[in-house]
């Protein structure tokens, strides 16, 4: 498998717009501003581009977003589609552009996800669009993606003799990686204690354990291998990658708490031809901070409900043995759409080129990305490495 | 409501009719003995479409539930707090409603309960409404 794809490909460019409260920019701005900033990253020119990826845009009117944008930015193209499978389709963008790159029909792939979600939407109708999660003809409409993940958490919670305290760790040190990101949404320091006494939500889950509605974009260009010696900054390989689906709706979940992350890694792993102890740091998916502390467990980073312990032990900071979401993740640095898991995947480009500065992990050879959609319902593990495997 | 129910047809037709009359009903798959929820045309075990519909006890135990305290939308913010379960049924499928009654806040995971249809105001069977009751 490694060789029929992965090998093919290397990641040349990485670019994000402005992030947070973006008042003056529609999610076509943003969208427009990150792939000119991925395009100048990876050294080519916007008629370079022959192939461009989006995500869904719930901010823009645009019948077929890719389309508005590829206009927007005068390209003519050999592969396009928006694609649309919630906040996981960002990994799904960066499998679909590496397979189309090693079958040849494009030499380099730009793939975008971003909206003005903040300004546009607001708090509000951003809540109530994500209360139609439910099925419509089964379920009723009172069930949010909030409310899913909330009995995602009990469930958790329940199952490993823990409460909330043993989260909030999570959303701590998420904001404190934040903190040191230049471009991040919220930047003000949090303590345990503030996120215990934030407001409930969906119990067991507060405030401070939800993601951030920020307006943001962020662009990846995937191209041929045959680019590696003409980058601007150093080349970033796709080590192994996997998918799993598993449901559209939660009742149907394999298992409320583990439906198929750890079957989307194992085929990353074995992609890439090692195991979980030789990943060096991770960006996990963490629309809420349960999601993160399963995810370590499912990936084979942590035991079965020792997830949590990652975090209040001091492992998952910038400067511990294995970094999390050292960019803030989408609890401190942004959540806009698929934007924030396409985000976390920059962030794991950027920390395996080894060019963040003062922000930059010691050990940064072999990072691992995992962005999933819907009530955990699809799973993409991505492996990058510096150096082909 | 934040969009529009589709229109049941079909085999959703045929479990909302029942659901009028409150009436719960599983599928049950004639090759595997697999037994589903929500309707669908295909057995989710085993791919086949020889099934039967079969009542559901509406006897289960809750196995998640969070409290709702932020509404996501304004019509249900007179209904704060309100409790969102997942209820395994006694025949396996799992599936959500709310909790009601009294003590409804004092769930905890694997509380026994009953399955109720209640009718919405314009007479139509709403989201399910789970009773805990005594083991």
């Amino acid at each position: 498998m490694r060789d029929f794809y992965v090998n093919k490909v290397v990641i040349s460019g990485v670019g994000e717009s402005e992030i947070g409260r973006v008042k003056d920019k529609s999610g076509l701005d943003l969208c427009s501003d990150a792939a000119l900033s991925a395009i100048a990253n990876a050294g080519l020119k916007v008629k370079d581009i022959d192939g461009l990826l989006t995500s869904y845009c719930s901010t823009e009117p645009y019948f077929v977003f890719y389309g508005a944008l590829a206009e927007n930015l005068g390209l003519e193209l050999d592969y396009g589609v928006t694609m649309t499978a919630g906040g996981g389709t960002a990994g799904m963008m960066i499998n679909a552009a590496a397979m189309a790159i090693a079958s040849g029909v494009a030499k380099n792939i730009l793939i975008v996800a971003g909206e003005n979600r903040a300004s546009a939407m607001g708090s509000a109708a951003t809540t109530q669009m994500l209360s139609a999660f439910s099925h419509p003809l089964y379920e009723g409409d009172g069930i949010s993606v909030p409310a899913f993940y909330g009995m995602v958490a009990k469930r958790y919670l329940h199952e490993n003799g823990l409460d909330r305290s043993h989260l909030a760790p999570i959303a701590v040190q998420s904001r404190a990686n934040a903190a040191r990101t230049p471009n991040a949404h919220k930047k003000d320091l949090i303590t345990i204690e503030d996120v215990l006494n934030s407001r409930p939500i969906v119990e067991p889950l507060h405030l401070l354990d939800c993601c951030l509605i920020s307006d943001g974009a962020g662009a990846v260009i995937v191209s041929r291998r045959d680019r590696e010696n003409d980058l601007v900054e150093p080349p970033v390989y796709l080590a192994g990658i996997g998918e799993k689906f598993t449901h559209e709706h939660l009742t149907v979940a394999p298992d409320i708490v583990r439906p198929g992350a750890n079957k989307a890694a194992k085929k990353a792993f074995d992609m890439a031809g090692i195991t979980p102890s030789q990943i060096e740091f991770a960006q996990l998916y963490d629309c809420f901070t349960v999601t993160p502390a399963i995810l370590t467990e499912e990936l084979g980073f942590a035991n079965i409900g020792e997830g949590w312990s990652m975090w209040s032990e001091g492992k998952a900071g910038i400067d511990g043995k294995f970094p999390i979401n050292t960019h803030g993740g989408m609890l401190s640095h942004c959540h806009a759409g698929a934007a924030g898991g396409l985000l976390s995947i920059i962030e794991c480009i950027r920390q395996v080129r080894g060019t963040q500065g003062d922000r930059q992990i010691s050990k940064h050879d072999i990072g691992l990305a995992h962005t999933e959609g819907g009530i955990m319902s699809n799973h993409t593990t991505m492996i990058f490495t510096s150096s082909p495997l | 409501m934040y969009r529009s129910i589709p229109k049941s047809t079909g085999l959703s037709d045929h479990y909302r009719r029942n659901l009028e009359k409150g009436t719960i009903l599983l599928q049950s798959c004639v090759p595997s003995a697999h037994i589903w929820h929500y309707p669908r045309p295909v057995c989710p075990e085993c791919g086949s479409n020889n099934f039967s519909w079969i009542p559901a006890s509406g006897r289960g135990t809750i196995a998640s539930y969070t409290i709702v305290r932020h509404a996501p939308s304004a019509a249900l913010k007179e209904e704060l707090p309100y409790i969102v379960a997942m209820v395994d049924l006694k025949e396996g499928p799992r599936m959500t409603g709310t909790i009601t009654g009294e003590n409804a806040l004092e769930v905890q995971i694997g509380d026994p309960i009953e399955v109720e249809i209640l009718k919405d105001t314009s007479g139509q069977p709403g989201m399910p409404v789970f009773r805990r009751v005594s083991a």
